[in-house]
């Protein structure tokens, strides 16, 4: 029977952590009993053994994303040039990382482009009168439900978020004469939607692999949408509401802003 | 040496200089990656830990204890992304062993032969607090110490669960027939 005193022996022998007269009591218990040198050989082997595996090199991305990141919020006082420097210098690694990021930003942009044409003039898409509130937040933090309420041209509602634990709850609660498609866009990788069927059930809606929930026809009624989030990282979930694919709103509901 | 100079490019990035911080991950960025790689089994996750641990010390910078090592610093932090991660995911079970070390296929070079394969599946067999000893100790290279640190648990914790762990290693490699060392 190996005593507890001779095990941690045998682990300080493998470590290489044995004072002189240990060293002595070590060589003199792997040599008399013949469990404890077994014991200690296949550790040993062990060790040697986990000590040989090669590193391998991380992926060039984590030092080229983390630095993007990290050049568009240095620490200490920066002048508003240094400022615009670092953003746009940033913002460009992050393309160069991130090239979907690109594409996002530019439809974004375009989207913010249309935005005053599709509230007030664009064809068929009617108009939002009036835009309360936001429901924008920091991921990941819990605290009091946000609030969004849209009014316009045949809609009316109001969307709500809040964070329990890791779940995201959207509610949204429409009286729209008018139907509009509603679409939320999320990080696939980090969050999971939850509760669809029971919520639009005998409704279209589709899910896109990559993040992407639409559901179109949407007309008066309460729905509900709950995103568990599974992931380490996201950038966030963004909701739009559009009707004959002219976007009448669209903002972010949650933000990432380490991902910003 | 290793502390004054990573107290030295903390301090400089606390001034403003990123590229300080660059060279924080650039010293740190290999043992981290690799001790999370041998935690979660899978690459693209632990790409991103790693990527969040980085942001997340940036942003937590100017609170870190000087006294401690930054290594440790982003270690523990690591650690703690990584058991997250494995805890959502399998919440009430370990690893199966069909989904042992998944990332680890010959075709993406991970592994240079099939003994440190047979080691990688028998590392996710662990119970992830042991892995997390045995990983940190000789993929992170840190002392009982640090361990402790990182793990939140006294030394003596940290001594009998490693020894645990190389014991139920070195359990299951033999039982699969294979000595761990060439003799």
């Amino acid at each position: 029977m190996t005593s507890d005193r001779q095990l941690d022996l045998i682990a300080r022998g493998i470590d290489g952590d044995l004072t002189g007269d240990e060293q002595q009591a070590f060589e003199a218990l792997i040599e008399e009993d013949a469990k404890a040198g077994e014991l200690y050989r296949r550790l040993g082997e062990l060790d040697r053994a986990l000590h040989e595996i090669d590193a391998t090199e991380p992926p060039p991305e984590i030092r080229e994303y983390v630095m993007a990141r990290v050049r568009g919020r240095a620490y200490g006082r920066a002048t508003p040039g240094d400022r615009m420097r670092s953003l746009i210098g940033g913002f460009l690694d992050v393309l160069r990382v991130r090239p979907a990021y690109g594409v996002a930003l530019g439809v974004a942009i375009v989207a913010l482009m249309l935005l005053p044409v599709a509230l007030h003039y664009g064809p068929g898409g009617g108009t939002l009168d009036q835009v309360a509130g936001t429901l924008t937040t920091p991921i990941g933090t819990d605290g009091p439900t946000s609030t969004l309420t849209i009014s316009g041209t045949g809609l009316a509602g109001t969307v709500t978020s809040r964070l329990e634990g890791r779940t995201r709850t959207l509610r949204i609660e429409l009286e729209a004469s008018v139907p509009v498609t509603m679409t939320i866009y999320y990080d696939a990788d980090a969050f999971a939607p939850t509760g669809l069927e029971q919520s639009f059930a005998g409704m279209s809606y589709t899910l896109v692999q990559h993040g992407q929930i639409t559901v179109e026809d949407l007309r008066s009624g309460h729905y509900a949408v709950a995103l568990d989030e599974i992931g380490s990282t996201s950038d966030g979930v963004s909701i739009e509401f559009s009707r004959h694919g002219e976007p009448l709103y669209r903002g972010m509901v949650t933000e990432n802003p380490e991902r910003r | 040496m290793t502390e004054h100079v990573d107290s030295e490019l903390v301090a400089r990035v606390l001034t403003g200089d990123t590229s300080a911080f660059d060279a924080l991950i650039l010293r740190y960025q290999k043992p981290l990656f690799n001790s999370c790689l041998r935690m979660v089994g899978n690459r693209e996750d632990a790409r991103d830990i790693v990527q969040t641990v980085f942001l997340k010390a940036y942003e937590k910078l100017d609170t870190f204890d000087r006294e401690r090592r930054f290594f440790s610093w982003i270690f523990r932090m690591m650690m703690n992304e990584s058991l997250n991660l494995m805890d959502r995911r399998r919440p009430t079970q370990e690893l199966a062993p069909s989904l042992a070390a998944p990332g680890f296929s010959p075709e993406e070079t991970l592994l240079q032969d099939e003994r440190h394969a047979r080691i990688q599946d028998a590392l996710m067999r662990l119970q992830p607090d042991y892995r997390a000893a045995v990983v940190l100790r000789y993929f992170g290279d840190l002392s009982y110490r640090e361990l402790a640190y990182v793990l939140d648990i006294p030394e003596k914790t940290v001594k009998s669960r490693l020894f645990s762990a190389r014991r139920r290693l070195a359990d299951w490699l033999a039982g699969q027939g294979m000595a761990t060392h060439d003799q």
